[in-house]
């Protein structure tokens, strides 16, 4: 009798497994020549006004538990970004969707001129960008692709080859940016500076 | 005193969402009939609840109170939010966003129920019963085309 209900529910867990992998697999393709992605593309290209820049699809979630006594709340704070990039120049449009429609607001342009800092890690995919005082501006992190889960994760994207070359222009933005500002980072998300 | 004219030219408004009011009015009124009808166990006990004046009167404290809470969201069928140049207004309420600072919009979840809030530097705003207030506002303030 148990050993039926341990099958069951291996049965139950493989199936659940294959509907998320079938899911997934179509948001993808979706993603690959979405009404999303063509709208980023769009933003990034009004907003630049500049063919040279490649653009992609950004996110950044901020997790937090606070309350006390009985009462625990967790806080997740959602933020989306159309960005674009070129060697040495950075664009971060924030994004604000509700339904199918994605509204643009008012775009941030770095240069190393205008930042004090860049805390990432080579070869990773998030960056967090610091002001001329040393206060954080924008933090935002890209994947090869974002599939629509549920109101808080809109966008069926898929940016594999953006998401390459976004990884490589962190790096050398950084690089750029830090040797000009001569500072060095830790690499770790939040603590950009060693302490002393 | 904020007068209205100093909010300067209107750019967006959004209404009460009536649809999803009734759909709240409906399930919560649903649920205190079904949760009435459990406690009086039924049609027969409700009968028998009704024969004397002591049993009535407590029927109608406990009854009246959970009836109320039912219709609750009936009391934002005339919900209305509006956004202006300078600040925004939110049933008949007007705020500059010199005093209040910039707004974010915020859902807040517990159990199975969502509220969805304004949220600025001095107040919180709840405008669940308002049919896509984060339209009216990307509308209004930022870029859609």
């Amino acid at each position: 009798m148990n050993s039926t209900y341990i099958i069951i529910g291996i049965i139950a867990v493989i199936f659940l497994a294959i509907i998320f992998y079938i899911k997934t697999t179509i948001d993808e393709k979706k993603g690959e020549n979405s009404e999303e992605k063509k709208r980023v593309k769009e933003i990034v290209e009004k907003v630049t006004k500049d063919s040279e820049y490649k653009n992609i699809y950004a996110t950044w979630e901020e997790f937090s538990i606070g309350g006390g006594g009985r009462t625990v709340t967790t806080t997740n704070i959602y933020t989306y970004y159309a960005v674009g990039f070129k060697p040495g120049s950075l664009y971060v449009i924030p994004l604000s969707f509700d339904g199918g429609d994605i509204s643009y607001g008012e775009a941030m342009k770095f240069d190393k001129e205008n930042i004090g800092m860049i805390n990432a890690k080579e070869g990773k995919n998030w960056i967090e960008i610091y002001d001329l005082e040393k206060k954080p501006v924008v933090k935002l992190m890209v994947g090869p692709s974002e599939t629509k889960e549920d109101k808080y994760h809109p966008v069926n994207i898929s940016q594999k080859e953006e998401y390459k070359e976004f990884c490589n222009f962190i790096s050398e933005f950084m690089r750029e940016v830090n040797t000009y500002r001569n500072v060095e980072v830790t690499g770790k998300i939040g603590r950009p500076l060693q302490k002393k | 005193m904020i007068k209205k004219e100093d909010l300067g030219k209107k750019l967006t408004e959004a209404q009460a969402d009536k649809k999803k009011i009734v759909l709240h009015v409906s399930m919560r009124t649903l649920l205190v009939l079904i949760i009435t009808l459990a406690g009086v166990k039924g049609i027969n006990g409700l009968i028998e609840w009704f024969s004397s004046w002591k049993t009535i009167l407590m029927f109608f404290l406990l009854f009246i109170p959970s009836l109320l809470w039912g219709l609750f969201p009936l009391t934002h069928l005339k919900d209305k939010l509006k956004f202006y140049e300078l600040g925004m207004s939110i049933n008949g309420h007007i705020y500059l966003y010199q005093d209040i600072g910039m707004l974010t919009f915020y859902d807040y979840t517990y159990g199975i129920k969502t509220e969805q809030y304004i949220k600025s530097n001095v107040k919180n705003f709840n405008v669940t019963y308002i049919y896509r207030p984060k339209r009216a506002y990307n509308k209004a303030y930022l870029n859609n085309d």
